[in-house]
């Protein structure tokens, strides 16, 4: 028995060297010949395909529950404004202090970070987003102007909602939620689940194609919904 | 960590270069792949916003061709400058300040190389105004570290 143990402990302890020598490694750097067999190669379409449905899955949760949280700031800044009317106007803020209205509009700015994360967390354009930033550090042209262009307006500061004003308008930016939402469920509902179908039928081509279209379009979208 | 080693650590995060050959432009940054179409996209937004910083200067007055032969310029020289800064900065030979001297020197190098193109697209009068504008920024960049701080970030 205990040479098994001993054995079993050798085992555990070499795939554990193994493992740690590969996580030194990124995780998605596997080795793929770039001209495989073509069994190889549609074996790999049908895994790819199978594996971009999953994600269109999870960036499609991801980008609702950003859709779903900006709706829910803009209900707390609305709140959050009307209540100042009463709780921090030049009479009551001397009593009051405006407590409820600007605690209101700090629960806003929080479901403002939770939901602009969430959508940039969602088709890559985080990361996007942080090389964008480092890319334009290179470039003498580029002003600070520029390269708060680039980074795009989410998320907004937190002066847009606890900075002084009767009404925070930049809070809003009513249409957001809707175009944010409707960009998520036409490119990951329909448009990355029809490129993955695609790949599974070894139409590769068309397939990048539409799930390149579907993301840019998603990316667009953030930028008319603001 | 000091800013110019924050800010070499993030060029050396995006630098690990093509992954697969020399033909797809794959990036690895800090754990988290960039794919050929969305390394293509982050110089198509830089070119294009480069543009509207050139376009901002008065009187350049730029017309509509000229303007797209200046986004397609600022994309392929980015592209290719890029590439080189991503092989200096891991070089493990190197140390930080050596590192970002020669980034600079590959920026404005890179810099350069556009002025002459950009040079071919403009008129006499518009290249007198863009390379005066130009020669302004680049001092300030020369000014200005790496990373340093002295552009505004958002988070």
């Amino acid at each position: 028995m205990r040479p098994l143990r001993r054995i079993a402990a050798a085992l555990c302890a070499a795939l554990l060297a193994a493992g740690a020598a590969g996580a030194e490694r990124l995780d998605w750097e596997v080795a793929e010949s770039a001209e495989p067999a073509p069994a190889v190669r549609a074996a790999r379409n049908v895994r790819d395909g199978v594996l971009g449905l999953g994600d269109a899955f999870f960036d499609a949760n991801t980008a609702l529950f950003g859709a779903f949280a900006l709706a829910a700031s803009q209900l707390c800044m609305a709140a959050s404004d009307g209540v100042g009317l009463v709780d921090d106007n030049p009479l009551s803020e001397h009593v009051t202090k405006g407590v409820v209205s600007k605690n209101l509009a700090k629960v806003a700015w929080l479901w403002h970070l939770a939901g602009a994360e969430s959508l940039l967390g969602s088709h890559g354009l985080e990361q996007e987003r942080w090389a964008t930033g480092a890319v334009a550090e290179l470039n003498p042209l580029l002003s600070d102007e520029d390269v708060a262009a680039l980074a795009g307006p989410l998320p907004l500061d937190p002066l847009a909602f606890v900075g002084e004003a009767t009404f925070h308008a930049e809070a809003y930016r009513p249409h957001a939620p809707v175009v944010d939402l409707g960009a998520a469920l036409v490119a990951d509902g329909v448009l990355r689940p029809a490129a993955s179908l695609l790949r599974i039928a070894q139409l590769e081509g068309p397939a990048d194609a539409l799930d390149e279209r579907a993301t840019d379009w998603f990316r667009r979208a953030l930028g008319w919904g603001w | 960590m000091t800013g110019r080693s924050l800010a070499l650590a993030l060029v050396a995060a995006l630098g690990h270069g093509p992954a697969h050959g020399e033909e797809a432009r794959v990036w690895e940054v800090n754990g988290i792949r960039l794919e050929e179409a969305q390394v293509e996209r982050l110089a198509s937004d830089i070119a294009r916003q480069t543009v509207v910083a050139v376009e901002r200067q008065g009187g350049l007055a730029l017309r509509a061709e000229q303007s797209e032969a200046l986004e397609a310029i600022y994309r392929a020289v980015a592209l290719d400058t890029y590439d080189e800064v991503v092989r200096v900065v891991r070089r493990d030979d190197l140390a930080d300040a050596a590192k970002e001297a020669e980034v600079k020197r590959l920026v404005l190098a890179g810099q350069e190389r556009s002025s002459a193109h950009v040079a071919e697209v403009l008129d006499a009068a518009q290249y007198a105004t863009y390379r005066a504008w130009e020669e302004r920024q680049v001092e300030a960049f020369r000014q200005r570290g790496l990373g340093s701080g002295q552009r505004r970030r958002r988070r």
